[in-house]
């Protein structure tokens, strides 16, 4: 299990390095000029080429990648156009607010972490029971209620919704703020409503399917034969079995989520990573840019690993197969050995 | 006089779906008593699974409905009882084998939680010791109790219904029902399974339901046998008559297609057509369209059960209204 686990987060480097090549291109064919936008209006074309070859921008492609991932060293006398690159985790300073950007990033990510986490634990908490009501209820007026509502959630995008909320609690009943700030508790209840309807729906509808498969499986059957009531039966032998498509679908949400994040963070106001990356992409801050998007795959990407985590511990047949792939792994290198 | 465990009188059990009727069960009596066994054979959609759900009361919540007829167990009759008292005998005095042990495990618990789990439903309520009765039913099935903490993929799909049979026979029950016990099992591990089943029988002094779509499974361990066609009990006697001198037209047929090693293979006659639409009431006897012996009365007159000695058969040639021609050509 230690294994696989250390082999799994090996394997998030080469998803990084090409999620950043991606993301890296896309910034350096996007439009626009950095060094146009640091210097003064007034600064002429020399200043400007002088301003780039600073900066590295006036490098080829490739080379400016390599600058990315291992480091650049700026010929000017300021060092805050240097940085060591994307391996020591140091991508420089912002263009704009002159800060490292991966401090700045640190800094705002608890914000988003704790809208996401509320807005999960919310989801989370209505989905699954709802799912669960609506599965072994089919067709009953709550399971209705509950098909009306997800289908409602899912054809709600997060900036509409948290625009109505808006218009609704803030302005017109004077309930809940518009903008949302980490240290106050009551100005997060829009956004992570917003943030959590769509997530809801989906797990909702997830866990009630998948409910209403695993309740016609032969050994539910079995678990009612031997005169289990029907409660347990549900909560010891549907649940778990039900509930492992839902953790993979969660584990996918966290990226929906992180999605979410940025346009319900900009539709409130909320300074957390979302907005870091939408005032990163209208100014041209490509190393803030860079890395808020190279932050948010680690973390999409070790949430994932979480999740897969999650799955061996309720499932002993995926659990088997890591176990069974350690094993190999040990008998080829004894193999080896000898 | 051997005591009565189990009556079942009249029972008629329908699927009520949205747009029909199915007659799944259509009047059955049955009756075994204390310590014996009954073989329940017929081609699949006979309504076997549903006659044993209709005894368990694991019909289907929303479809599955007994509309007429009495299930007397120990004296009660279990159509009159409620969920409650219907799961203080499910898994303790009535127990359930099921056809497919490939799935009918569930996968994230240990086998030993598994069967521990029956006990402690009825009545073992300290945990170690429905753990140590469970290890002991393991070992009874003749699997090691160092197995107790491994997950059912682990077990192969005959040792799987080992452990299926040792839930079942957990609680001691005074019934047990085994449902197409060993169809899904390859042939070699069918013969040790029925053994087991058998000697288990035995061993506890439990009477036994065995339903099976072949007569051969059923000839090994039962002593009575019921032939069931399309929600009908077309006849019931002690095995050895019914093989020796089948009384209905369909109990031939079926004897004629269990393989027999001493009877050349010509002798291997599948019955022709197919069994009804279950969701129409027929005139006349269900039968018919596939009977060789039938005559025109057999599409007006429904047979009624005729009781011969301790037999009993459904067919209008016992009733004397159509001449009994089987029995010449047996003859
Ligand atoms: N849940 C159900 N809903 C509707 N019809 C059913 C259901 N279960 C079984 N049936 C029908 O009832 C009849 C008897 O089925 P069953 O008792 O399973 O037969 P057997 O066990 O002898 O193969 C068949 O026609 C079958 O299609
Ligand atoms: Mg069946």
């Amino acid at each position: 299990m230690v294994k696989y686990i250390l082999r799994r987060l090996l394997m998030i480097i080469p998803v990084l390095l090409g999620v950043t090549f991606i993301v890296f291109s896309l910034t350096y064919i996007a439009p626009g000029d950095p060094a146009r936008m640091i210097l003064p209006q007034d600064a002429t074309e020399a200043d400007i080429a002088q301003m780039r070859h600073f900066m590295g921008l006036d490098e080829p492609f490739i080379k400016q990648y390599f600058h990315f991932l291992f480091g650049f060293k700026s010929p000017s006398d300021d060092s805050s156009f240097s940085y060591k690159g994307l391996l020591a985790l140091d991508l420089g300073r912002s263009y704009v607010s002159n800060r490292p950007v991966f401090r700045t990033i640190l800094e705002r990510f608890p914000n988003t972490a704790l809208l996401s986490l509320f807005a999960l634990l919310l989801s989370v908490l209505l989905s699954i029971p709802a799912g669960i009501i609506s599965a072994t209820h089919q067709y009953s007026v709550p399971d209705m209620i509950v098909s009306i509502l997800s289908l409602l959630g899912l054809s709600m995008p997060a900036f509409w919704l948290g625009m109505i909320l808006i218009w609704i609690f803030s302005v017109q009943l004077k309930i809940f703020p518009s903008l949302a700030n980490p240290n106050n508790l009551k100005s997060l209840v829009l956004p992570v409503i917003t943030l959590a309807t769509m997530n809801t729906a989906v797990q909702a509808r997830m866990t009630r399917s998948s409910m209403l498969e695993i309740i016609r499986q032969d050994y539910i059957r079995t678990a009612r034969a031997k005169g289990l009531e029907e409660k347990k039966v549900i909560r010891r032998h549907a649940l778990n079995n039900a509930l492992i498509p839902v953790v993979t679908v969660i584990g996918l949400q966290v990226g929906q989520l992180l999605v979410g994040a940025v346009l319900t963070e900009t539709v409130f106001s909320y300074p957390g990573i979302g907005t870091i990356m939408v005032d990163a992409i209208q100014r041209k801050d490509t190393p803030q840019i860079l890395a808020s998007v190279v932050f948010v795959a680690i973390v999409f990407a070790l949430v994932n690993l979480v999740v897969d985590i999650v799955y061996a511990f309720i499932d002993p047949r995926i659990r088997a197969q890591y176990e069974g792939i350690a094993k190999i792994k040990i008998n080829n290198s004894l193999g080896k050995s000898k | 006089m051997e005591s009565l465990l189990l009556s079942i009188n009249n029972l008629t059990t329908q699927y009520i779906t949205d747009n029909n009727i199915i007659h799944a069960v259509n009047g059955i009596s049955l009756e075994l008593a204390r310590g014996g066994s009954i073989g329940l054979v017929g081609e699949s959609g006979a309504g076997k699974t549903t006659t044993a759900y209709s005894i368990m009361g694991l019909l289907p919540k929303l479809t599955g409905k007994i509309i007429k007829g009495s299930i007397l167990f120990e004296g009660k009759d279990l159509t009159l009882l409620s969920e409650e008292e219907m799961r203080d005998i499910r898994g303790s005095k009535i127990s359930m084998i099921f056809q497919d042990p490939m799935t009918s495990l569930n996968p994230i618990i240990t086998v030993g939680d598994q069967i521990a789990e029956v006990l402690e439903i009825h009545g073992t309520s300290n945990k170690n010791e429905a753990q140590k009765k469970a290890g002991d039913m393991l070992e009874m099935v003749g699997i090691p109790r160092g197995r107790m903490n491994e997950y059912p993929h682990q077990f192969s799909g005959g040792m799987k219904q080992r452990v299926i049979i040792a839930i079942a026979l957990a609680c001691n029950p005074e019934l047990l029902i085994a449902d197409e016990p060993t169809t899904a099992l390859d042939v070699t591990i069918q013969a040790q399974v029925l053994k087991m089943i058998k000697e288990l029988k035995n061993e506890l002094d439990t009477s036994l339901i065995l339903i099976s779509h072949n007569l051969g499974v059923v000839a090994q361990v039962c002593e009575n046998v019921a032939i069931m066609y399309a929600g009908r009990i077309v006849e019931f006697g002690a095995l050895r008559d019914v093989f020796s001198k089948p009384l209905h037209p369909y109990t031939e047929g079926l004897l004629n297609s269990i393989p027999r090693i001493e009877v050349e293979k010509e002798r291997l006659i599948p019955i022709r057509g197919m069994m009804p639409d279950p969701s129409i009431v027929p005139s006349g006897c269900i039968f018919k369209p596939r009977c060789p012996y039938a005559k025109e009365e057999c599409s007006v007159q429904a047979p009624i059960v005729s009781k011969i000695s301790d037999r009993r058969v459904m067919c209008l040639m016992h009733e004397g209204v159509i001449p009994n021609t089987m029995g010449a050509a047996n003859e």
